[in-house]
């Protein structure tokens, strides 16, 4: 048992260097496109590294990451405090989940841009608007994921739990929830991904603003390597939030050994 | 092991007897596919007087487990009545129960696993945890409190679900096939185990097993089932302590032995779909 810790440390160095020539790879790839393919459609590593500086030293970049982040995590926050409780409702109110998941499908399998013409009509085109394009893109994976974790509680832990006397409750709290966090953390990070989406979506839909704004400006100008920032920012965005999702996933079973 | 059973001050902390377990005229059957309902058990019944260690072997699908859930009051009977000491049973840290496949909560350490089994009994939290730990100590797991299953044996898991079991002070004892789970050396030492529990404090105890030997060994009294109905009743008149090698040696045992396996090797011909041998092929032969 213990004995397992340090191969898994020692691996988890390999790991870490594959990744990393795995990245130098990427970089000289991207260097050897930039040379064959005309500048004005990939720019160099470097070119787009001095385009970060400038971007950043202008404040464009910080500003345009604010208002973004903004509306990512905002609607992300929103979709969470709607979708933890509806879906623990649904999954433990059996009628209440039967009622309302064929409705909870039919929204999820469509295309949520469909609705931006109307959400615009409705919001207008402030923030409003976009925290309401990814609340509706991150809800759903939360809802269905946070739902399906509750009702498939495991019924052998549940009926032990009622051979020791505890009530309905008691249950629920200790057995049911618990294990549905593995499948609620998996919605949260579908969700998160579809949640960044519909940030980049919203911001090229309503008022362009935020990373989404740059992305058409610098991309109908074809300045390219400031284009490639805004792309690789977006990226960085995406990373850090799943890895954060990640580690508390990872802290919250630990005991899965 | 001797030490217990000649020191009446240890048996004296438990309750000295078990109740008494009544199925009357129990019939139950569970919703099957096209709104046919199968029967699990027909029109059982079975007294088990108090302290009594009952043995009920049978094929899968017997009715077996079905009993143990009726016993435990997770089920209620159709028609007929099932008692504990008179009342009807309802769940709870007074009948400990324990299943073949473990069943510990893989997030709660061993401690709170055991702990689990006490949180609807009222106890104070400095209460519980003397509890936990002493039972932990009885079952040798004292210093694995802290581990979570995942982290375990398989008889060590069994050691953690048979402490949960146990540490509500119950004074009955339902265990569904509790050593089927586990290699041959962990069942003879769980048995052992468990023998010596029964010795000293003496529950009620209903064991459900596919395996005649180990019905044998435990138990003063064998039912075998078979299609939901008792077919054979027998009393194991072996002389306790038991020691198992020294039981199996015995003339009455291997008579007994003999006379059971007749029954069954009828029961597995006449019904060849029912697989006395179960999933996991724990008769020793």
């Amino acid at each position: 048992m213990l004995a397992k810790a340090d191969p898994m440390r020692s691996s988890g160095w390999v790991i870490a260097i594959s990744r990393l020539l795995f990245l130098g790879l990427l970089l000289m790839l991207w260097w050897l496109a930039s040379i064959h393919v005309s500048r004005n459609v990939i720019p160099s590593p470097l070119e787009t590294a001095l385009a970060a500086g400038r971007l950043w030293s202008e404040g464009r970049l910080a500003g345009a990451l604010l208002a973004s982040l903004g509306t990512y995590l905002g609607g992300f926050a929103l979709a969470i405090a709607v979708a933890l409780p509806l879906g623990i409702f649904m999954g433990a109110f059996g009628l209440l989940g039967r009622t309302l998941e064929i409705y909870v499908y039919a929204l999820a399998a469509t295309p949520r841009v469909a609705f931006i013409p109307l959400i615009i009509v409705l919001l207008g085109l402030g923030i409003e608007a976009k925290l309401f394009v990814v609340f509706l893109g991150a809800v759903m994976p939360i809802i269905i994921n946070t739902y399906a974790g509750v009702r498939q509680a495991d019924a052998d832990l549940v009926e032990m739990a009622r051979s020791t006397g505890a009530g309905r409750a008691r249950i629920f709290r200790a057995v049911v929830l618990p294990g549905a966090v593995p499948y609620i953390l998996a919605g949260l990070r579908i969700g998160a991904t579809i949640g960044l989406i519909n940030t980049v979506v919203a911001e090229l839909y309503t008022a362009v603003s935020g990373l989404g704004g740059l992305l058409a400006l610098y991309g109908n100008s074809f300045r390219m390597a400031e284009y490639f920032v805004v792309v690789l920012t977006l990226s960085a965005i995406g990373v850090v939030v799943t890895e954060i999702l990640r580690l508390v996933e990872t802290r919250l079973t630990r005991w899965s050994a | 092991m001797t030490e217990t059973r000649t020191s009446p001050a240890s048996a004296a902390a438990y309750r000295p007897t078990g109740r008494a377990i009544r199925f009357s005229g129990v019939s139950k059957g569970f919703a099957a596919p096209k709104g046919a309902r199968t029967t699990a058990v027909h029109a059982i019944d079975i007294e088990v007087p108090s302290s009594q260690f009952v043995a009920i072997v049978g094929p899968s699908g017997c009715g077996k487990s079905t009993l143990l859930r009726l016993a435990d009051g997770l089920i209620d009977p159709d028609t007929g009545a099932v008692t504990i000491g008179g009342n009807a049973p309802v769940p709870g840290p007074d009948v400990g129960m324990v299943f073949q496949n473990f069943r510990l909560i893989p997030w709660r350490n061993v401690a709170d696993n055991v702990g689990f089994a006490l949180e609807t009994s009222g106890l104070g939290t400095g209460t519980r945890q003397r509890r936990v730990a002493e039972q932990l100590d009885k079952v040798g797991l004292a210093q694995w409190a802290q581990h979570y299953p995942a982290q375990l044996s398989g008889g060590m898991r069994q050691r953690v679900a048979l402490a949960r079991a146990l540490v509500g002070k119950p004074d009955v004892l339902l265990m569904d096939e509790p050593f089927a789970n586990l290699d041959a050396q962990t069942r003879e030492l769980m048995q052992e185990d468990l023998l010596a529990l029964f010795e000293a404090q003496r529950p009620t105890v209903l064991f459900v097993t596919h395996s005649v030997d180990e019905a044998l060994l435990l138990a003063d009294r064998v039912i075998v089932m078979g299609a939901g109905a008792v077919l054979d009743d027998i009393l194991v008149d072996l002389p306790r302590p038991r020691i198992p090698d020294a039981v199996r040696q015995m003339p009455a045992y291997i008579a007994l032995r003999a006379h059971l396996w007749t029954q069954i090797r009828r029961l597995v011909l006449a019904e060849p779909s029912s697989a006395f041998f179960g999933r996991h092929g724990t008769v020793q032969a």
